[in-house]
């Protein structure tokens, strides 16, 4: 799915001012300095956070006009979105959480199950799927935070730092997963990183903001 | 080797804390002094007794259901819904928690009562009388107890970390999904200690439920009207009594508060994430 936006957004001190145009199926990377807005456009990209001005466009379909007052809220834009900070719901185990995208978009729970295990496994988190989240370490709750957007982000996946807490060994595995997922699916991906080397590795190009 | 001692509490602190604790205690104690022992059986046996302890029982029960039902929705508005004069709502919502017990009832009868501005037609339209019956037993409890229920609970929800909601949100799932699978479970230790609280005072009240319900054995007569009651005719089974509710309040707060009222915090509060 395409993404057209001219995103205008004042939020504290931060002043964002973006235009974005993705077409269906690339893989974009936002780099920017601390504070430049990196995080607030992915949100702004999944429905938490509304434009002052400008639009928002997925598909052609408009999801953010403040002209036109209009604004889809985050549960009806149907995209992946990995925040930065993983935010697991320490109610549910692993697997549960995984599952959870899954049955909110009326998945049944068995099929949602077999989802869940299969992406667990390409992360190397089968093992873990009964695991509660508080017993997991950065990394694995990086990684199931992961597998909780991949699973409902098949056309578009928004991910923030995906791979920063992660060690050097899994590092790769999981690029590797983003890079299947995305050539299965004709996912359009943007990747907020601070890691160049991982930008060029992940991305079809990069958009620098905050210059 | 070196042992650490453990450090001394000042002086002055224990002392005043000491103080303190005996202002709780001494009337416990003396309830237990003059308590008529050998009598204990006789009078909790006794079927007015039963029949106040089976009303108190059965009233704050519902009364902390009602509060759980109603209060939990009003604590989620409260704390999410930004409306003008949102703060005068609050304060009118937890109104009876401040207010004397009495007032409340004397306003629950203007409201609720046969003359009252919403009674005249429950009386007229559905020939329902409110006053002095059981049903404004739990009225009157659940007008004084919920306020607990909400403050506690619209407390946790402000302290939980949106970003848990807002990732379930993106995730797909619609505002009510998220409320009963991520934020109910995540301030369910808070609504646990604000329904023990909120139980507790109904099962204490006495001002609002006398004015608006009355005093009827078997009917409206709850253990604390009872108590009152009995301190005119016989004072040692008002001990007995008294003593029976500070033993069923006890034993609840006791066996529920490592369970709930220490522990009601949440991995999704802002502070744990």
């Amino acid at each position: 799915m395409s993404i057209n936006a001219q995103i205008k957004k004042e939020l504290g001190t931060l002043k964002l001012d973006v235009n974005l145009e993705v077409e269906s199926g690339q893989r974009v990377a936002i780099v920017g300095p601390n504070g430049a807005g990196k995080t607030t456009l992915l949100r702004i990209l999944c429905g938490l956070v509304p434009i002052d001005s400008g639009g928002v466009e997925i598909h052609g379909n408009v999801v953010d006009a403040p002209d036109d007052r209009i604004f889809v809220p985050a549960e009806a834009r149907n995209l992946g979105y990995c925040p930065q900070e993983h935010t697991l719901f320490s109610n549910l185990r692993v697997a549960s959480n995984v599952m959870f995208g899954l049955r909110a978009h009326g998945m049944d729970r068995i099929s949602a199950a077999e989802r869940a295990n299969q992406i667990l496994e390409q992360l190397q988190l089968e093992d873990l799927s009964a695991a509660s989240p508080s017993s997991l370490s950065v990394g694995q709750s990086q990684r199931v935070a992961l597998a909780r957007a991949l699973v409902v982000g098949e056309s578009i996946l928004l991910l923030d730092e995906p791979t920063a807490s992660l060690d050097k060994d899994v590092r790769p595995i999981v690029q590797q997963v983003i890079n299947d997922h995305a050539a299965k699916f004709g996912t359009t991906v943007l990747i907020v990183t601070h890691d160049r080397a991982e930008a060029a590795l992940l991305a079809d190009y990069t958009i620098e903001i905050g210059q | 080797m070196t042992r650490r001692l453990p450090s001394r509490p000042p002086k002055t602190l224990v002392v005043l804390a000491l103080i303190s604790a005996s202002l709780f205690f001494l009337p416990l104690a003396g309830l237990l002094w003059r308590a008529p022992w050998s009598k204990f059986g006789e009078y909790i046996f006794d079927s007015d007794s039963i029949d106040a302890l089976r009303i108190s029982l059965q009233t704050s029960l519902l009364s902390t259901l009602l509060s759980i039902v109603f209060g939990v929705p009003l604590a989620w508005v409260l704390a999410r819904v930004e409306f003008r004069g949102r703060s005068v709502v609050r304060a009118l919502c937890t109104l009876s928690m401040v207010l004397p017990p009495v007032v409340g009832g004397v306003a629950l009868l203007y409201a609720l009562g046969r003359r009252g501005l919403v009674g005249q037609w429950l009386d007229k339209w559905f020939d329902i009388q409110l006053p002095f019956t059981t049903t404004a037993v739990v009225i009157a409890q659940t007008f004084v107890a919920m306020p607990f229920l909400v403050v506690t609970v619209e407390a946790a929800i402000r302290a939980l970390d949106r970003r848990y909601e807002e990732t379930a949100r993106t995730l797909g799932a619609s505002q009510w999904r998220v409320f009963w699978l991520i934020t109910m479970p995540a301030v369910a230790p808070s609504l646990a200690a604000g329904a023990v609280l909120s139980w507790a005072r109904a099962l204490g009240e006495f001002g609002a439920t006398i004015t608006f319900a009355g005093n009827f054995p078997g009917t409206t007569q709850t253990l604390p009207l009872s108590v009152y009651q009995a301190l005119e005719v016989n004072p040692e089974k008002a001990i007995v009594l008294a003593l029976l509710l500070v033993a069923l309040s006890f034993a609840v707060l006791v066996g529920l508060r490592d369970r709930w009222l220490s522990g009601a915090t949440s991995a999704h509060t802002r502070s744990a994430s």
